[in-house]
């Protein structure tokens, strides 16, 4: 296309050449996405049923078991009944070609451990931890980011005392940070109910406890971008022209840093859709951590399955909305497109 | 392995003074000054929860009991009426014939009558995975208020089976017509409670069944619970739980954890169950293996100073219990505690005369060049972290007369899917198995099931002589004979060192100072909550 274009008339050339050619590529990104996507979501499914159907343990021995509270081997007569109920003792390949067959209709399936259809215990679950990962994510970030102004690009001094603090917050148990605030917070000043479910006072402490570990996280990778931000030429000719100090770091500055902790809040929040199981147990709060763990444990195949799909979904839709978020932060990559 | 899971019911005089021992009784019900408040809503906070409401796991029992009735009453050792009115038996005690209450509805509106028994019976035999160990074979009708249950072998302590809390009715319409998804979080009984939801990892709500008016004899009162309703939360960590109660935001708490006991003794009213069946204990591998010498098997129980281990890792919270085959609620327990004291001199003589003089490199003793090894699996789902510190201690112990034990913790997949259940695969096995009557010993020792090895056999135990004396000890129609033959038999299990206690499996509740009127019921420790109720304090 550059070699149409002349200098006198460079916008015309370009609008004219290239207007099919954005919606086209648009188009393409998104096909393109779309069909990754697709691709995630049937590794994701393919991955999870070869994985609970090799790994060590009869399904039905496990249910049998579980329903009577043994930890014994069952006889074959035993097994066969469930066997057939739940369609273990079919081909392993009949059964994945069935349920992928399901997913295609929009069945999740049921769980057999709960008897219930695995899309309404997601549907009922899904709340909670939702709100609760947001909330992390957020009340991390409101940490990070004038913690990192406050004490990144500033010297040795301070940057080793930003960035320790950091360390220690990425390096403390979730479940001692949860019984210790717990004990403090709920238990001794009664600021908070114990066991508070899901309304908002239920889910700070909670909430607090998720966002302590990710505010390390985050504040480490964003200080090492802001350090190395700090020496850009950039800095000096915004200085140059008069900009104030604080200015350049809040304006300039964090916008460069912001990348790094963007693409991991990606995974952050993916992570803690499912990760939050420890929070859970010591808040005795639903969500889909525990019922996932659970499921896992009994290898309830259709409740595992669907809770990683939802999941990897989940990841695709995020994301997107990082590589959107990362076109209003850097402008660079706008041109680019 | 084994089991946690099963609980029943106790019966017989024998136990009935053993049970005062462990702790029977209410929150002291209503001190003439206290004034009851109508209404309310009791906040339970529970450890686990079951994937359904109802089923053959002990978990399913403690809620099904709010729910649904069941034919008999268990009372301090003595078997009273509930749903049944009278029942006899036959000549050659395999039948019982039960004549029922004619005013007893289901929630649904459906009638209670000798239909709705035989219609649960199915349920019950595809519901409770241990069923077959009961003998029951199934009810048949007489007229609209009379049935006929009908058993393979006498068993007199089918009514504490029938009284725990797993054998309840649900009305003959749910079970005709309401889902699977129903049937297992919103079942349909006669009980005091009915279930208004169950929102999963956090809780049931229960609400009052305000026309109940056939509450056994033994309960405080008849008639709908006092409080409107009850919340049952599921609180996996203890830690969490204690914390509620003592904030006060739950009224009662489940397992508080072993360093507050002491403090919920003193701060708050407590509850306190021993489990029916047989308590946590060690049963060796007497098919396979070093310890097939009966020498070898006491050397290890000498060595261990299991009073004292059970004392410091569980802080009175649980008892020492050192009968390996039956808890001391369980029907004719026999008392071995004395046996076995902790004698490392006695210990290392035994394995002497065994012939495992030699030592290797980490002092532990060989014989023929192998180490005295005993790899001792268990699975977590069943050995809390307070049980397991008691097996790191076991572990230490021994080591010190030169016996190496590798401790393999299970994950709850791995248990339940039958890992380290086979003769070559462990020395020693740990675990416990819930049940309210003396044939726990057919249960656990007979060598196979319906042609099948027994996986509930965890020592592979297998004599068919001593398997005849349990049997004949079942049938024998004699109580006192019967008390005597139980006992020489369980005399020579732990003069054997087949399976030998260490704690019993407790029940243990703290309850805030104004509920009063909370019971454990003496079978199977099931909490009652139609009879507990708020105090102005």
């Amino acid at each position: 296309m550059s070699v149409l274009s002349t200098i006198d008339e460079p916008a015309v050339i370009t609008s004219a050449v290239s207007t099919p050619r954005p919606a086209f590529t648009l188009l393409r990104t998104i096909l393109y996405r779309f069909a990754s996507a697709l691709f995630v979501l049937w590794g994701t499914v393919t991955i999870t049923f070869l994985v609970l159907t090799t790994l060590p343990g009869d399904r039905a021995t496990i249910l049998l078991n579980i329903t009577s509270g043994q930890a014994i081997e069952r006889t074959p007569e035993e097994l066969a009944p469930i066997n057939a109920l739940y369609g273990f003792d079919r081909p392993v390949l009949e059964q994945y070609v069935h349920y992928v067959l399901g997913l295609l209709r929009g069945d999740l399936g049921l769980s057999y451990e709960l008897q219930r259809p695995v899309l309404s215990i997601i549907a009922e679950q899904i709340a909670p931890t939702f709100t609760l990962a947001v909330s992390a994510l957020v009340l991390a970030w409101a940490f990070t980011v004038p913690w990192t102004l406050l004490t990144a690009g500033r010297g040795r001094r301070i940057g080793s005392v930003g960035s320790a603090t950091e360390t220690i917050m990425a390096g403390l148990p979730q479940y001692w940070v949860g019984i210790l605030l717990l004990i403090v917070f709920a238990v001794q000043f009664r600021w908070f109910p114990v066991i508070g479910g899901t309304g908002f006072a239920g889910t700070v402490l909670p909430t607090i406890t998720l966002a302590i570990p990710l505010a390390g996280f985050l504040g480490q990778s964003i200080r090492s971008e802001f350090d190395r931000t700090m020496h850009e030429p950039f800095v000096l000719s915004a200085r140059a022209r008069g900009m104030s100090r604080a200015g350049v770091r809040a304006r300039h500055v964090l916008r460069h840093a912001l990348i790094p902790g963007i693409t991991l809040s990606g995974w952050a929040i993916g992570h803690l859709l499912s990760g939050t199981v420890l929070v859970e147990t010591v808040f005795a709060r639903p969500g889909l951590g525990s019922v996932l763990v659970n499921a896992v444990s009994n290898k309830d195949f259709a409740l595992v399955s669907g809770i990683l799909i939802l999941n990897s979904f989940l990841y695709v839709v995020i994301n997107l909305i990082v590589d959107m978020i990362y076109l209003t932060v850097d402008p660079r990559l706008r041109s680019a497109t | 392995m084994t089991n946690h899971i099963f609980r029943r019911t106790t019966a017989s005089l024998a136990t009935a003074t053993m049970l005062c021992v462990c702790g029977f009784a209410a929150t002291t019900a209503s001190a003439a000054d206290e004034q009851r408040i109508e209404g309310g809503t009791i906040t339970y906070v529970h450890e686990q929860e079951p994937p359904c409401l109802w089923g053959g796991w002990v978990q399913q029992a403690y809620l099904s009991r709010q729910v649904f009735d069941y034919l008999v009453s268990y009372d301090k050792g003595a078997i009273r009426p509930w749903l049944a009115t009278e029942w006899s038996e036959s000549q050659d005690r395999k039948t019982i014939t039960f004549h029922l209450r004619k005013d007893v509805t289901f929630t649904d509106g459906d009638r209670f009558d000798a239909d709705a028994v035989v219609a649960n019976y199915p349920a019950w035999e595809g519901g409770i995975g241990w069923h077959g160990f009961t003998y029951m074979k199934g009810f048949t009708k007489v007229d609209d208020y009379t049935v006929k249950l009908h058993l393979s072998e006498p068993n007199p302590e089918i009514y504490n089976i029938l009284a725990n809390g797993h054998y309840g009715f649900q009305s003959p319409k749910s079970i005709a017509s309401n889902s699977k998804e129903q049937k297992c979080l919103t079942p349909v009984g006669t009980g005091p409670w009915k279930v208004e939801k169950w929102a999963r990892g956090s809780g049931i709500s229960f609400v009052r069944n305000d026309s109940y008016n056939w509450a056994p004899p033994n309960a405080a009162h008849n008639g709908p619970s006092y409080a409107e309703r009850l919340e049952w939360r599921f609180v996996p960590d203890a830690t969490t739980r204690w914390g509620a109660l003592t904030s006060g935001e739950a009224n009662v708490a489940y397992q508080p954890p072993s360093v507050q006991w002491k403090a919920a003794q003193q701060e708050f009213q407590t509850l306190s169950f021993v489990a029916t069946g047989r308590p946590q204990g060690l049963s060796f591998n007497v098919a396979k293996g070093p310890f097939t010498d009966q020498r070898l098997r006491q050397a290890f129980v000498y060595a261990t100073d299991r009073k004292r281990i059970v004392d410091a890792v569980f802080k009175g919270a649980v008892p020492f219990e050192g009968n390996g085959a039956l808890s001391k609620t369980t029907p004719l327990y026999h008392n071995v505690d004395g046996d076995y004291p902790y004698d490392v001199t006695k210990a290392n003589a035994l394995l002497d005369e065994a012939g495992w003089t030699g030592r290797d490199a980490d002092n532990y003793r060989t014989k023929d060049g192998k180490t005295l090894e005993a790899r001792l699996p268990f699975n977590q789902a069943i050995i809390d972290s307070e049980g397991a510190i008691a097996l790191q201690v076991i572990q230490d112990q021994v080591k010190a007369v030169g016996i190496k034990v590798k401790l393999i913790p299970l994950t709850q997949t791995e248990g339940f899917a039958g890992a380290y259940s086979k003769p070559d695969d462990k020395e020693i096995s740990f675990g416990y198995w819930v049940w309210p009557s003396p044939n726990i010993l057919d249960i656990v020792y007979n060598d196979t099931l319906n042609g099948h090895p027994n996986g509930n056999n965890t020592s592979f135990f297998s004599n068919a002589e001593v398997e005849d004396q349990i049997l004949d000890a079942q049938r024998e129609p004699d109580p006192k004979a019967r008390t005597e033959k139980f006992a020489k038999l369980q005399q020579w299990f732990d003069d054997q060192a087949v399976a030998i206690g260490v704690y019993n499996f407790t029940y243990n509740v703290a309850v805030a100072n104004n509920l009063k009127g909370l019971w454990q019921d003496q079978g199977n420790g099931l909490l009652n909550f139609n009879d507990a109720y708020f105090v102005k304090e």
